[in-house]
C-alpha cells in the first residue's frame, strides 16, 4: 500500500491514536498490529513469506544465542582452568555458523528464487536458443512486499548474533515488529536490531515535538515525491521509452532528470518513512545525505542509500576482508605484486564484489550487473589513481580546498553518476549502450532549442514547477551540507513565517502534487462523441 | 512556536486547504452535481459529465418535464420540439455520451422510480450489444450515485474534492463563453440534447464538398465487434418494458439509424438474431439500415446521424409531414419480425437521383435599359427567360425547393430559380409582365428600409425607385412572385451613410458577439413588423447582402424561422430530401446585363 493514499492515512491515524492511548509497555503492539495490517493490505497471502523469514531467523537467533552463552561459559571455564580458549571458540564457531548458514541460505534462497530465478531462466533460455535448444518454462511469482528489505534486515540480525554483538530477542512478536515495521518495510531504510529494538521498547507515546518533526519530514518527502519526482518521471519515461528521436544532449538531460526523479522519489519515500516513524517516536537511520553534493563516486555511495551501503560494508566487505582465507590471499598479492597495486588491489577486488552485489540487489538483469561493474571499475580506478592525482595536484599547486576543484569534483561525480543511470533505467543492457553511444555520437547541439526540451512530455508550466521544486531541494541540501539543521532553523523562525512555509508546502503538495493528474480538458472529454 | 502550536497550525492549514477545495467545487460546481445553484451553467456541467449533471439538474427542474429520452449520444438527434409537438408531452433528453446498456437501464429505472413519466423513448444503438457496463472515469463518466445506487457520501466527496482544475476551467471558460456552442458547452440545457445550432446551419448539398469537409466517410475507420453483451442488453430492455407496462408508461423503443459502414462492424446474421429476440420482448422501430444509411450527408460523423434524420424518424413514428424515405423505419413486432428481418441489411446503394435535385439559381437586380452587373434590359431578361424555357428549364419558387426537401414534394425535371435582389420598382413594372407572359415564377428579395421608396432613407438622396405595398400585393396576387428578406437595413450604401455603413452581415472589427447578435435580431424584428406583417407573414426566405455569411447570422436566421437562404457564391445547388441544410447559403449565379442567352445556359450547365 502506498503512503500516498487515504487508506494509509486512516491506518496511520488509527495506529498513532492507539499508540498514544496504550500504556508504555504495550505500545509496541500498536506498531506490530499496524505493520501486519499494512502488510496484509498488500496481499495477505504474502504474509507467509514474511512469517517464514521472521520465524527462521528468530529460531536461528535463539540457537546462536545459546551457543554464544555456552561458548562464553566454556571459555570462562577454560580460562579459569588456565586452558587454551581458541579450540573451544573454533568448535562453537563451527556450530554457530551452521545455524546461521541454515537461516541465511533459506532466506537468501527465497529471495534469489523469487527475484533472480526468472531472469536466470531467461538467460538460460537465451543461451539455449542460440544453440537451437529447447524452450525453458518460465514463471513469475508475486514478489512479497519489501522482501529485499526484511531479508537484509533479518540477515543482519543473524550475523550480528554470530558476531556476538548483542543477545538474541526472546519475544518473537517483538522480533516480528523489527522485521516487519511498516514505515520502512517497503523501501527502507534497512534497520538494525540493536538500533530499533530499544526504541520499540521505549515508545514515548504522544510527543508533540516528535509528531511535529515527523509530520515535517513526511510532508517534505511527500513534496519531493509527488511534486518533483512524478513530474520528472514524465521526461525520464519519454526519453527511455524511445531515444531515437532525441539528440545526445537531450538524452543526457533526460537521464539527468531521471536522476532527479530517482533521488526525489527514493529520498522522498525515505523521508516519509522516517517522518512517519518519527511520529511514533522511532528514529530510523538516515539513508541519504545529499548524494548530489558528493565529490567522488565513492563519496556518492557513502551518501546514497546509506543503509544498503553500510549493510554491504558491514556484512560483505568486512566479512570478506577479515576472513582468514582472504588475509592469506592479500598477503600473497602484496608479496607478488608489491607496491601500491599490491596494497590496493585486494581492497579493490572486494569493492568490486560489493558493487556487483549492489547491482544484483536491484535485480537480476544483466544491466544491473553492468551497473555494478561500472561503479566498481571507476571506484577501483580512482583508488589506484589517488596517489598520482595528489602528485599532479601538488605539482600544479592546486589546493585541496580550492573551490574550483570542489566544483570540478561535483560535476565530474554528477556526470559519472548520471552515466551510471543509463544502465539502471534502460529496459535492457543493449538499449543502455545504444543510448550511451547516441549521447556521445550525436549530441545534436545545433538542433537544440527551448522546444526540444518541451518535447519531452512536460509543458512549460510543469517544467517550471519541476525546476523550481528542484531548486528548493537543492537550496535545502546546500544549506544542510554546510552543517546547518534546516528543520531547527525553521522551528526557530517567526510563527508567521513558519505558517507561511507550512501553507506553501501544503498548497504545493495538494495543487501541484495530488491534483497534477486526473484532469481531462473538456475538448478531450467530449472528443469522441 | 511550540510544537503543540505548530501542530494546531498545521492541522488548521490542512483543514483550510481542504475547505478551500471543497468550497470551490461546491460553489463553482463544474459537474453540476450540487445543483449548480450559483452559476447555473448547466450546459457546461452536462458537457463535463452528462450522467451526473443531468440527474442533478432534473432533481431541481423535474416539474418542467414529463417524458424522457434515454440512450447514448445518437439519442440527441431526435428533435425535442417535434417530439413534444407530436406527443403533446414535455421531453427531456437524458442521453449521455458513450452510454452503455447499464447506464440506460439505471437511468430508466431512476426516472421510473422518481418522476412518474408519461413517455419514455428508449434509443438502442447497435453498440449497446457490445458494451454493458464498461470502466469509465469516476468524474466525467460516472452515473449519479442516486442512479446507480452507490454510496452518496463517497459520490459527493469525490466531487467535493475533484481536481480543482475543473472548477478553474469553468471559471475561465465562462469568460470565453459565446452564443454559439464550444467544446466546453456542447449541450442545450433546456432540452438536454446537444446544441447542434452550428452543425445544423452548415450548408450541405454537394457530396464532394461534404466528403472533403468530413473525410472520415472516405476513409471510414475499420473495426469489428461481436454482439457480446446482447443477452444483458435484451434482459435490461425486458425489465424496462415490463416496468413501463406495469406503470402505464408509454415506451417507444427505437433501434437507431446507422451509417452503413458502421453497421457492418457487426455481423449481419448476429444483428438479425438480436433484433428477432428484441421483437419477442417488445415492438420497436427499426431505423438501423436503409437508404439513409448510405448517404454520409445524413450523418454528423462516423457514428451520429443528423437531427434531420431524427426528424424523419419521428415523422415515421408519429405520422408527420416531414419527408421520410419509403424504406426508412419499420415497426418490428414478434409477428412480422421473421418476414421483415429476412430482408434486413440487403439494401443496395440507392440512386441519389431519387432524393436529390440539382438546381441553378439566377440573380437579377434592376430591369431597365442598359447592361451591368446590376442592370439588365427588359429585352435581355425576356430573352434569357425564353432561352431557359426552351432549354427545358422550369422556373420555380425557392419555397418549392423547401417543399421538395422538407416534405418530399416533386420538382420539375429541370428546375431553375429566378431571383431579384433589392426590390426595385422595375421588378414590378418591367419584369412581372415578362414573367406573366411566360408563366414563370420568381423570388424577390426586399430591403425593408427602401420598401416603396425612391430616396435613401431620411437623407433625401435619390435612389433607383423601389416598389411598395401596392405593387407587392399585385405581384403576390399574380401567383408568380414570392418575397424574401434582404435585411431591413443591413445593406447600406456607404456614400449616403454618415457613420460606418453596414453593407452586409460581416462582423465588424471589435464588435462583440452579443452586440452583433442583438443588432441582427433587431433588424429581423423590424423586417417582421414592417414588411412581413403586410406581406402575409415570414416566408422564411432570406438573401445575404453581398452573399456575406457568418455562422452567427446563420444561427440567428435559423432561430428566426428563415430556412431557405441564398448567397452570391456561383454554382449549381444540390438539394437533398430530408436535409434542410441543403437549403442554406444556396449558390446563385449573378446575371450581368450583357450576358447572352448562351452565356446564361453555359453558366448554369457548367460548360
Amino acid at each position: 500500500m502506498s503512503f500516498v493514499s487515504l487508506r494509509f492515512l486512516a491506518l496511520l491515524a488509527a495506529s498513532l491514536a492507539l499508540c498514544f492511548l496504550l500504556p508504555k509497555k504495550v505500545r509496541w503492539i500498536a506498531l506490530l498490529a499496524a505493520s501486519v495490517i499494512f502488510y496484509a493490505m498488500a496481499g495477505a497471502e504474502l504474509l507467509v513469506y514474511l512469517a517464514s523469514a521472521t520465524l527462521s531467523t528468530f529460531l536461528a537467533g535463539l540457537v546462536i544465542d545459546r551457543l554464544n552463552r555456552r561458548r562464553a561459559a566454556a571459555a570462562a571455564d577454560a580460562k579459569a582452568k588456565g586452558l587454551q580458549v581458541t579450540e573451544i571458540n573454533t568448535a562453537f564457531t563451527r556450530k554457530k555458523r551452521a545455524a546461521a548458514a541454515a537461516a541465511l541460505l533459506l532466506n537468501f534462497g527465497i529471495l534469489a528464487a523469487l527475484k533472480y530465478l526468472d531472469p536466470f531462466l531467461g538467460a538460460v533460455e537465451y543461451v539455449s536458443r542460440i544453440f537451437g535448444g529447447v524452450d525453458i518454462p518460465r514463471f513469475t511469482l508475486a514478489l512479497p512486499l519489501g522482501i529485499s528489505f526484511y531479508t537484509f534486515q533479518s540477515a543482519s540480525y543473524v550475523i550480528d548474533l554470530l558476531r556476538e554483538k548483542y543477545p538474541a530477542s526472546r519475544n518473537i512478536l517483538k522480533y516480528a515488529l523489527f522485521v516487519s515495521y511498516f514505515p520502512q518495510i517497503t523501501q527502507g531504510p534497512i534497520g538494525r536490531y540493536d538500533r530499533l529494538s530499544p526504541q520499540f521498547e521505549n515508545l514515548p507515546g504522544f510527543n508533540a515535538d516528535a509528531l511535529r518533526n515527523g509530520i515535517q519530514l513526511a510532508v517534505w518527502g511527500l513534496f519531493k515525491k509527488i511534486v518533483i519526482a512524478d513530474r520528472a518521471a514524465v521526461i525520464a519515461d519519454n526519453v527511455f521509452a524511445g531515444y531515437d528521436g532525441y539528440g545526445g544532449v537531450i538524452i543526457l538531460f533526460g537521464v539527468f532528470v531521471y536522476g532527479i526523479q530517482l533521488y526525489c522519489d527514493f529520498s522522498g519515500g525515505i523521508d516519509m518513512a522516517r517522518g512517519i516513524s518519527e511520529m511514533f517516536g522511532v528514529e530510523l537511520a538516515e539513508n541519504f545525505r545529499r548524494p548530489y553534493l558528493a565529490t567522488s563516486l565513492a563519496d556518492y555511495w557513502r551518501r546514497w542509500h546509506i543503509t544498503l551501503g553500510e549493510w554491504m560494508r558491514e556484512y560483505v566487505f568486512y566479512s570478506i576482508t577479515f576472513s582468514r582465507r582472504f588475509g592469506r590471499f592479500s598477503k600473497k598479492l602484496r608479496t607478488n605484486l608489491g607496491g601500491r597495486a599490491g596494497k590496493v588491489l585486494p581492497t579493490a577486488l572486494v569493492t568490486f564484489v560489493v558493487f556487483f552485489l549492489i547491482g544484483l540487489w536491484h535485480g537480476g538483469s544483466s544491466k544491473y550487473i553492468a551497473f555494478g561493474l561500472w561503479n566498481g571499475v571507476i571506484i577501483t580506478f580512482s583508488q589506484l589513481m589517488a596517489a598520482p592525482y595528489a602528485a599532479v595536484r601538488a605539482r600544479l599547486k592546486i589546493s585541496d580546498s580550492s573551490k574550483l576543484l570542489y566544483a570540478f569534483r561535483l560535476l565530474r561525480t554528477l556526470l559519472l553518476v548520471t552515466l551510471g543511470r543509463y544502465f539502471t533505467r534502460a529496459d535492457n543492457l543493449s538499449l543502455a549502450l545504444g543510448m550511451l553511444s547516441q549521447t556521445f555520437a550525436h549530441p545534436g547541439v545545433s538542433a537544440l532549442s527551448a522546444s526540444s526540451f518541451l518535447s519531452l512530455g512536460l509543458g512549460g508550466w510543469d517544467m517550471g514547477v519541476l525546476a523550481l521544486g528542484s531548486a528548493v531541494v537543492t537550496i535545502a541540501g546546500v544549506y544542510e551540507e554546510r552543517n546547518h539543521d534546516l528543520r531547527a532553523a525553521i522551528c526557530r523562525a517567526r510563527p508567521v513565517l513558519q505558517i507561511a512555509i507550512m501553507l506553501a508546502i501544503i498548497l504545493a503538495v495538494v495543487f501541484l502534487g495530488f491534483y497534477r493528474s486526473g484532469y481531462i480538458p473538456s475538448e478531450f472529454i467530449y472528443k469522441a462523441f | 512556536m511550540s510544537a503543540k502550536k505548530w501542530l494546531i497550525a498545521f492541522f488548521g492549514c490542512v483543514l483550510f486547504v481542504l475547505l478551500l477545495i471543497a468550497g470551490l467545487n461546491f460553489f463553482v460546481d463544474p459537474f453540476g452535481v450540487f445543483g449548480d445553484r450559483f452559476m447555473q451553467w448547466y450546459s457546461f456541467d452536462f458537457t463535463n459529465n452528462p450522467r451526473a449533471a443531468k440527474t442533478a439538474y432534473l432533481d431541481i427542474n423535474s416539474e418542467q418535464y414529463d417524458s424522457y429520452l434515454i440512450g447514448c449520444s445518437s439519442t440527441s438527434s431526435f428533435p425535442i420540439d417535434s417530439l413534444n409537438e407530436y406527443t403533446g408531452a414535455n421531453f427531456f433528453n437524458l442521453f449521455s455520451y458513450g452510454a452503455d446498456t447499464y447506464d440506460m437501464y439505471a437511468t430508466a429505472m431512476y426516472v421510473l422510480d422518481n418522476y412518474n413519466p408519461k413517455n419514455i423513448l428508449l434509443n438502442l444503438s447497435i453498440m449497446n450489444t457490445y458494451y454493458y457496463d464498461y470502466e469509465s472515469d469516476p468524474l466525467t463518466d460516472s452515473l449519479h450515485a442516486k442512479v446507480d445506487g452507490s454510496s452518496l457520501l463517497s459520490f459527493y466527496l469525490r466531487f467535493l474534492f475533484a481536481n480543482p482544475q475543473y472548477a478553474f476551467a469553468k471559471l475561465s471558460d465562462l469568460r470565453e463563453d459565446t452564443y454559439l456552442p464550444q467544446t466546453f458547452d456542447v449541450f442545450n440545457e433546456e432540452s438536454g440534447a446537444y446544441d447542434k445550432s452550428v452543425r445544423d446551419v452548415e450548408s450541405i448539398g454537394n457530396m464532394d464538398e461534404y466528403l472533403s469537409a468530413y473525410p472520415v466517410f472516405t476513409d471510414y475507420p475499420k473495426a469489428g465487434y461481436a454482439l457480446k453483451e446482447a443477452d444483458r442488453c435484451l434482459e435490461a430492455v425486458r425489465e424496462i418494458v415490463e416496468r413501463c407496462e406495469r406503470d402505464g408508461v408509454t415506451l417507444t423503443v427505437v433501434f437507431s439509424p446507422l451509417y452503413y459502414e458502421h453497421a457492418e462492424y457487426f455481423d449481419a446474421d448476429a444483428t438479425r438474431d438480436f433484433l428477432a429476440r428484441l421483437a419477442d420482448i417488445t415492438g420497436f422501430w427499426d431505423f438501423s439500415y436503409s437508404s439513409v444509411s448510405f448517404d454520409s450527408r445524413y450523418f454528423y460523423d462516423a457514428t451520429h446521424f443528423r437531427n434531420s434524420v431524427g426528424e424523419m424518424a419521428l415523422s415515421r413514428i408519429y405520422g408527420g409531414e416531414f419527408y421520410v424515405p419509403d424504406d426508412f423505419g419499420f415497426y418490428v413486432t414478434a409477428e412480422n419480425a421473421e418476414e421483415y428481418l429476412s430482408g434486413y441489411r440487403t439494401a443496395e446503394t440507392p440512386d441519389t437521383g431519387e432524393y436529390t435535385a440539382e438546381v441553378p439559381i439566377l440573380t437579377y437586380h434592376h430591369i431597365a435599359e442598359g447592361a451591368s452587373s446590376t442592370v439588365t434590359s427588359p429585352e435581355a431578361f425576356e430573352s434569357h427567360l425564353s432561352a431557359l424555357i426552351d432549354a427545358g428549364y422550369t422556373p420555380v419558387f425557392l419555397s418549392e425547393l423547401r417543399n421538395y426537401v422538407l416534405y418530399g414534394d416533386p420538382l420539375p425535371e429541370k428546375p431553375v430559380v429566378i431571383t431579384f435582389d433589392d426590390g426595385y420598382l422595375s421588378n414590378y413594372e418591367q419584369a412581372l409582365p415578362i414573367l406573366e407572359k411566360y408563366g414563370a415564377k420568381a423570388t424577390i428579395f426586399v430591403i425593408g428600409v427602401s420598401f416603396g421608396s425612391d430616396t435613401y432613407k431620411d437623407t433625401g438622396n435619390a435612389i433607383t425607385p423601389h416598389f411598395g405595398l401596392d405593387e407587392a400585393q399585385a405581384m403576390l396576387s399574380s401567383g408568380l412572385i414570392e418575397f424574401g428578406s434582404h435585411t431591413y437595413d443591413l445593406h447600406q450604401w456607404p456614400p449616403f451613410e454618415e457613420g460606418d455603413a453596414r453593407e452586409n452581415l460581416a462582423l465588424r472589427d471589435g464588435e462583440s458577439e452579443s452586440d452583433y447578435i442583438s443588432m441582427l435580431r433587431n433588424d429581423l424584428e423590424q423586417f417582421d413588423s414592417e414588411i412581413w406583417s403586410v406581406l402575409g407573414g415570414n416566408s422564411g426566405i432570406f438573401s445575404y447582402p453581398y452573399g456575406e455569411v457568418t455562422t452567427e447570422a446563420a444561427v440567428v436566421l435559423s432561430e428566426s424561422g428563415y430556412d431557405v437562404t441564398v448567397s452570391t457564391q456561383p454554382g449549381v445547388n444540390t438539394i437533398v430530401r430530408g436535409l434542410p441544410q441543403s437549403l442554406l447559403s444556396l449558390n446563385r449565379f449573378t446575371v450581368d446585363g450583357s450576358m447572352t442567352d448562351a452565356d446564361i445556359l453555359s453558366l448554369i450547365e457548367g460548360n
